[in-house]
């Protein structure tokens, strides 16, 4: 289960990093907005499925890669992810106040 | 799948679901600090509270993308706060995108035994972790109450 967690954990934080570039590069670029768009029919949904993805793919890279994390190595997985997540919320909410009210 | 197409019905769902999943995960923290020796009840919450946070995704997706695009968003913008919109709304709807990886890998570690977790030390990360689930979901409920209001009394 160690493994799983160290996997889950990391791949929590790529998850993170990615739904907030994705969410603020679409903010910026047309292109990729229609692109998104054009994949599911709303930009919403197919940023969804695509964070559903990236966890899946990099926690089964990551689970296959690491047989035997360390115990510091899984601890600081958990406050990365826990930092990742409080950076990531704000800087989403960060970038639309500014964009709204730049 | 008259449900599919009822509004308030999606809404009161999408809104049950979350606060079930926010309740059940400070349940879990609950768990986390008393630290039982059986393990069945934390898994059984953080599942449960994991399935009520995708349940709660994928409804109140239903409802954004089919309604909320055409129906309130166009009030909220010509009302005196378009801002619930363009800073909320957009907010909400993507920080809610950050919840699932992160209550998946919460449900992962109530699996381990009280042994494991004092061994490698994940009493404090697993419980903060928790609680920011439980925080992130919280703000997510009150940035919903702004949207709402905005769209009934612009």
């Amino acid at each position: 289960m160690i493994r799983k967690i160290y996997a889950s954990s990391i791949s929590a934080i790529v998850t993170v990093i990615f739904a907030v570039t994705i969410t603020i590069l679409a903010e910026f670029s047309e292109p990729l907005k229609g692109v998104l768009k054009s994949i599911s029919g709303h930009h919403w949904t197919t940023k969804s499925i695509l964070t559903v993805i990236v966890y899946l793919g990099v926690m089964a890279v990551i689970y296959s890669i690491n047989k035997t994390p360390s115990k510091g190595r899984v601890k600081r997985s958990l406050y990365c992810l826990i930092l990742a997540s409080i950076l990531g919320s704000l800087s989403i909410l960060g970038f639309f106040l500014w964009h709204a009210f730049k | 799948m008259d449900i599919l197409v009822n509004k308030p019905i999606l809404i009161g769902l999408h809104l049950g679901f979350a606060i079930l999943g926010i309740d059940l995960f400070l349940w879990l923290a609950g768990e986390i600090i008393a630290n039982p020796v059986k393990r069945f009840r934390m898994v059984w919450v953080a599942g449960a509270g994991l399935l009520s946070f995708v349940l709660a995704w994928i409804i109140g997706g239903l409802y954004y993308v089919n309604y909320y695009g055409s129906l309130v968003k166009p009030i909220i913008k010509a009302g005196s706060a378009p801002w619930a919109h363009s800073v909320v709304m957009e907010s909400k709807e993507h920080i809610f995108l950050l919840i699932i990886p992160m209550a998946a890998t919460a449900f992962f570690l109530s699996f381990l035994k009280k042994k494991e977790i004092e061994e490698y030390g994940l009493k404090l990360p697993f419980l903060v972790l928790v609680l920011l689930i439980a925080l992130i979901a919280l703000s997510i409920g009150a940035m919903g109450y702004i949207i709402s209001a905005a769209a009934r009394w612009g």
